[in-house]
C-alpha cells in the first residue's frame, strides 16, 4: 500500500500529522467540507473519525501559518467523495484537513477558496 | 411479515420510475396549491401536536415565506417554532411507523439514488423539499402494498398539496407553494443564462448557472457579458468565478488584461503577471482536475515559480507538490 503524506482533492487538502492535538472534539459527520455555491461536498465512505478544533490552530508551511479546519482519524483506507472530483482513497492515519488558499490581488490579502 | 433485505432488479426499475415521477412532480408540475387543500392536513399536524387549527399563511416564494416569518419573529407577534414537536410528535412518528416495514439499508440505498436525480440542492437551500428522499421511497412501498400507514398517508398527502417549504408556528404556519418553473442544464443543475432557473409566481427568483447560484444583478451582468475584469477578479467565490470566466471567455479576458508568461512547469501550470490600475498582480492558470478545463488563481505577488505557486495555494512545499503528492483529483 502506497504510504500517503499528502492528498488533495479539490480545494481540500490533507496532510498526516503525527497524533491527533488535544483541542479538538469529534463531530459525528464524514463531510469534512461543503461548499457554499454549489453545496457540493467532500464525504468520506468508511471508518473515518472527523474532528474540529476548540480553537484556532495552525499547521507552519515554508514559515506561513495555515489554519486547520478538520482533523481526521482515518481507520482503515477510505474513499473521499465529491460530487464532480473523482473519489480517492485515503490510506489509514492522522491527517489535517486544511482549505486551498489563494491572494486576493485588491485586498492584498490571503483568502481561502471557497468553492 | 419478513422485511425486506434488498431490491430485484424489477423492483428498483419500479422504483426508479417513481423517484422520476417525484422528481417531475417538485420540480416541473408547477402545482398551485389551494387553502382548501391544505387546511385538514395542517388540522391533522397540529391535533397530533395538541394544539388548536393554526392560521394558515400562504407564500409565492421562498423569500417572501422567509421575510414573513423575519417579520413575525422582530415585532410583538412574536411566536415560539413547534416545528419540534411536529418533528417529535408527527414526523418521526410517522417514519417510525413506516421504517418498521421495510428495512433501513435498502432505505440508505435508494436515499442517494433519489438524491442524485437532482433533488439535493432543495434541501440545501429551499427545505422541506428534502423530505423528498424518505417519502418517494416510503411512497413506493405503499404502492407496492407493504407500507399501510393512515398517518403516512396524511403526511405524504400534505406534501402532494404542493408544498416547498413549510414552518410551523404555535398558532399560525407558513407555506412556501411550488415554483413554477425550474430550469436546469444537461447535467440536472440549476441552470439556465436566459430566464431565472428556478421561477416563483411572485418574481422573486432565483438565478444560477451551471449548479453555481448569482444575485439577479451578477448573474445579469455575467449573461450579458457585461461584467468587468476587475468585478471578475473580485469575486471570493471561486466557483462563480470559474462559471463567469468560462462565459465570458477567459481567452478574452486574458486578452483585455495583456497578462506576461512568468514561468510555466511540466505539470501545466503557467504563471501569469498583470499591471492593473496601481497593482502587479501574479495569478496562475492551472487545469481543473475535474473537467480539464483552464481556471485560474491569483497568488502572492512574490511567486516566480509556478509549482511554488501551485504548492503555496495548497497548503506544500514545491518538493512536497512535485515528489509526496500522489493522490490528486
Amino acid at each position: 500500500m502506497t504510504v500517503m503524506d499528502l492528498f488533495r482533492h479539490g480545494d481540500v487538502d490533507g496532510r498526516k500529522v503525527g497524533k491527533l492535538p488535544d483541542a479538538i472534539k469529534q463531530i459525528h459527520t464524514k463531510t469534512i467540507i461543503r461548499g457554499e455555491a454549489t453545496g457540493h461536498h467532500h464525504t468520506f465512505n468508511g471508518q473515518v473519525l472527523v474532528y474540529e478544533p476548540t480553537a484556532p490552530q495552525y499547521i507552519v508551511v515554508e514559515g506561513e501559518k495555515r489554519q486547520v479546519q478538520k482533523y481526521i482519524h482515518v481507520l482503515k483506507t477510505a474513499q473521499l467523495t465529491h460530487q464532480e472530483h473523482a473519489t480517492i482513497d485515503v490510506s489509514s492515519g492522522t491527517y489535517a484537513i486544511l482549505q486551498e488558499q489563494e491572494f486576493d490581488p485588491l485586498e492584498q490579502q490571503i483568502r481561502e477558496v471557497m468553492d | 411479515m419478513s422485511k425486506i433485505t434488498s431490491l430485484s432488479t424489477t423492483q428498483q426499475e419500479k422504483l426508479n420510475t417513481h423517484c422520476q415521477k417525484l422528481h417531475d412532480f417538485i420540480l416541473h408540475s408547477g402545482k398551485d396549491l389551494t387553502r382548501e387543500e391544505v387546511e385538514s392536513y395542517i388540522e391533522w399536524i397540529y391535533s397530533k401536536i395538541g394544539k388548536p387549527k393554526p392560521i394558515i399563511l400562504i407564500f409565492d416564494s421562498y423569500l417572501a415565506q422567509k421575510v414573513a416569518i423575519n417579520i413575525l419573529n422582530n415585532n410583538k407577534f412574536r411566536e415560539s417554532q413547534v416545528e419540534s414537536q411536529v418533528w417529535s410528535q408527527v414526523r418521526s412518528q410517522v417514519r417510525s411507523q413506516v421504517e418498521s416495514q421495510v428495512w433501513s439499508q435498502v432505505e440508505s440505498q435508494v436515499r442517494s439514488q433519489v438524491r442524485s436525480q437532482g433533488l439535493e440542492f432543495i434541501e440545501q437551500s429551499f427545505g422541506y423539499g428534502y423530505e423528498s428522499w424518505w417519502l418517494t421511497f416510503t411512497e413506493y412501498w405503499k404502492n407496492e402494498g407493504i407500507v399501510k400507514s393512515d398517518d403516512f398517508n396524511s403526511y405524504l398527502g400534505l406534501n402532494r398539496c404542493g408544498i416547498w417549504s413549510i414552518v410551523y408556528f404555535e398558532k399560525s404556519v407558513f407555506i412556501c407553494k411550488l415554483p413554477i418553473k425550474i430550469l436546469k442544464d444537461e447535467r440536472g443543475r440549476l441552470h439556465s443564462v436566459k430566464s431565472p432557473s428556478v421561477q416563483w409566481r411572485d418574481g422573486l427568483d432565483n438565478y444560477f448557472i451551471h449548479g453555481v447560484g448569482f444575485e439577479k444583478d451578477l448573474w445579469q451582468k455575467i449573461v450579458d457579458r457585461k461584467l468587468e475584469p476587475r468585478e471578475l477578479m473580485k469575486m471570493p467565490n471561486t466557483d462563480q468565478r470559474f462559471v463567469a470566466l468560462n462565459h465570458y471567455g477567459f481567452e478574452r479576458a486574458l486578452t483585455e488584461l495583456a497578462p506576461k508568461l512568468i514561468d510555466q512547469s511540466k505539470r501545466g501550470n503557467k504563471l501569469y503577471s498583470i499591471k492593473f490600475d496601481a497593482y502587479t498582480m501574479k495569478f496562475l492558470k492551472y487545469t481543473d482536475t475535474v473537467n480539464g478545463e483552464n481556471r485560474i488563481s491569483f497568488v502572492k505577488p512574490e511567486f516566480d515559480d509556478a509549482d511554488e505557486a501551485m504548492a503555496w495555494k495548497h497548503n506544500m512545499t514545491k518538493n512536497e507538490y512535485q515528489n509526496k503528492l500522489r493522490v490528486e483529483a
